[in-house]
């Protein structure tokens, strides 16, 4: 009997450990997640900078409005902004994702179920607490996408513009270097969406779970 | 930092945190609660028999009781299943 005990209580034991284990995945994936978003958020307020100060400069210079470098202006702001609000959102989302970090770290000598829960739950109230900041994120970041589409495509259209006699490849190098990263660039911003819709609409099935839990709780407690 | 828990998580923190003896100021504390709405949550494990006061009137105690096990392994048991069940793991 004892021994019997003392297999479902190991074996409870590898379960935690599990899920400890299933726990650090997460968050760590979470902080990656994050982290990259800091970096496009940073990114994107560079190229927005860079663009504006450029295309004003050029203008400047020739003393003369130009619509194209007008255009440039706007996508530059636009992406700037963009950047600054990607960033003060990645940073809520770093801001709770380190926080189950630290708390994970602090508590992985003694991996109780106690400590697996306490996470879990810290894990699910951040969620509710962090949902509308994930799905702001989501739009953030395709809008991103589109504006550095659009800028690659408009720096596409003005090479091409440019070099319509002869195309001169070391002329031209830094320009189509610029786009193909701005291109890249876009690409990754319509690429992280779905990795954050991934991740909320795992957390909107927890959520779901959690409503049932609460019933089966409630009855527990009114059966007493 | 700002959390949002439901009254079963506070209840589940509450116990968890009492199974050895606590004063009302470590659990508020502890338990990230103003005294009022800490106050309304003690009353309620309480009046269940979940929580029972030790100690004196002027240094109140508060423990878990066996009662509050059932409601503390079914808490775990439902909470631990969110992460074994979800179909996809990893994004």
């Amino acid at each position: 009997m004892n021994e019997k005990k003392h297999i479902y209580r190991s074996g409870d034991h590898i379960m935690t450990k599990e899920t400890f284990k299933r726990i650090q995945e997460e968050i760590l994936s979470l902080t990656a997640l994050s982290i990259v978003n800091v970096i496009f958020g940073a990114l994107s307020i560079a190229t927005g900078i860079t663009t504006v100060i450029n295309r004003y400069f050029s203008m400047k210079e020739a003393a003369q409005f130009e619509l194209y470098s007008a255009v440039y202006i706007g996508i530059g702001g636009i992406l700037f902004l963009i950047g600054l609000w990607w960033i003060i959102n990645s940073a809520s989302i770093m801001d709770f994702s380190t926080d189950l970090q630290i708390d994970h770290y602090k508590r992985r000598k003694k991996v109780t179920e106690e400590v697996v829960i306490s996470l879990i739950v810290q894990m699910v109230s951040n969620y509710r607490e962090n949902k509308k900041t994930i799905q702001r994120m989501i739009i953030l970041s395709r809008l991103g996408g589109c504006f550095f589409l659009l800028y690659g495509i408009m720096l596409m259209i003005s090479i091409v513009s440019e070099n319509t006699a002869n195309f001169v490849w070391s002329d031209n190098l830094f320009s189509i270097i610029r786009t193909v990263l701005i291109l890249c660039l876009s690409a990754a911003c319509f690429l992280i969406p779905f990795f954050f819709s991934k991740y909320a609409s795992i957390w909107d099935s927890r959520i779901k779970e959690v409503e049932k839990a609460e019933i089966a709780l409630k009855k527990q407690m009114e059966s007493y | 930092m700002k959390v949002r828990r439901t009254q079963y998580e506070i209840y589940w923190e509450i116990l968890t945190f009492c199974r050895s003896q606590r004063s009302f100021t470590s659990i508020i504390q502890r338990c990230n609660l103003n005294s009022k709405i800490a106050q309304e949550y003690l009353d309620f494990l309480l009046d269940k028999k979940y929580l029972i006061i030790t100690g004196k009137e002027s240094k109140k105690l508060y423990i878990t009781t066996e009662k509050a096990q059932e409601f503390l392994s079914l808490f775990s048991q439902l909470y631990r299943k969110l992460f074994e069940t979800t179909p996809e793991k990893k994004f």
